[in-house]
């Protein structure tokens, strides 16, 4: 099966485990898919990763649009994993 | 004057309340509204000394355009909207939102005001990762995107 590899750019609490990932998926993975792909990838890499419900919590931007749990990852699109937010 | 009757603003200089005023400003209104955020020195018990705004400036940008496109809507009449978040690290007591609504009466600025800061708050993509005087940080918790399993 074809894979991808799929960059996902960190915001706000994300950061304190850097700039970014990158995963590889197959081809078609869904956002629901890449969320919890990355939140096993971080928790192997961390021990008592604590960040899975915040993964959960958290939506995802492809390019310039924040998209549903069932919308196709693509690599050639900019995917950002953005926590909730809390401006002002 | 410019005519676009909304501006929005991230960036990493300081934020200008009089550039605000001086943008929603028309001769034919009564009316400006403004609310300048800043950060403060406490937060749920805890003394801070600083706030890093981290922010996806595409998003956000989209995110502000929209709440001014709405705002626009809402007053059902002519309007004028300046929206401006900083971006990076603020001392206390440095400006980190500046709204400002002009109209021709009071009620609509007032209104529309509130408006935008309370959904800026729920809407962009924006982060608050608050520096405490003991010396460690913390992301604040904030309001989710996407539903949870949605």
């Amino acid at each position: 099966m074809k894979r991808e590899n799929i960059k996902i750019n960190f915001y706000g609490a994300f950061r304190k485990y850097g700039d970014h990932e990158t995963l590889s998926l197959p081809a078609g993975s869904s956002v629901g898919d890449l969320k919890d792909l990355l939140a096993k990838h971080l928790a192997g890499k961390i021990p008592g990763f604590p960040d899975s419900q915040l993964i959960r919590d958290s939506a995802i931007a492809c390019d310039d649009a924040v998209v549903g749990p069932h919308y196709k990852v693509r690599q050639d699109e900019r995917v950002s994993i953005l926590p909730p937010v809390c401006g002002g | 004057m410019p005519s676009q009757p909304f501006h929005v603003v991230i960036t990493d200089q300081p934020l200008d309340l009089m550039e605000a005023h001086r943008f929603a400003a028309d001769p034919a209104f009564g009316a400006i509204a403004s609310f300048v955020g800043v950060v403060r020195n406490n937060n749920e018990g805890r003394a801070a000394g600083a706030v890093t705004y981290d922010v996806h400036e595409t998003l956000a940008m989209k995110a502000l355009e929209e709440l001014c496109a709405e705002s626009l809507k809402m007053a059902n009449g002519p309007a004028r909207v300046y929206a401006a978040h900083a971006r990076g690290r603020l001392a206390v007591g440095e400006a980190s939102v500046i709204i400002a609504v002009g109209t021709p009466h009071r009620k609509a600025a007032f209104e529309i005001c509130q408006f935008m800061i309370d959904n800026l708050k729920e809407r962009a993509p924006i982060w608050k990762n608050e520096h405490y005087l003991e010396g460690d940080n913390a992301w604040l918790a904030g309001n989710s995107l996407e539903a949870p399993g949605k």
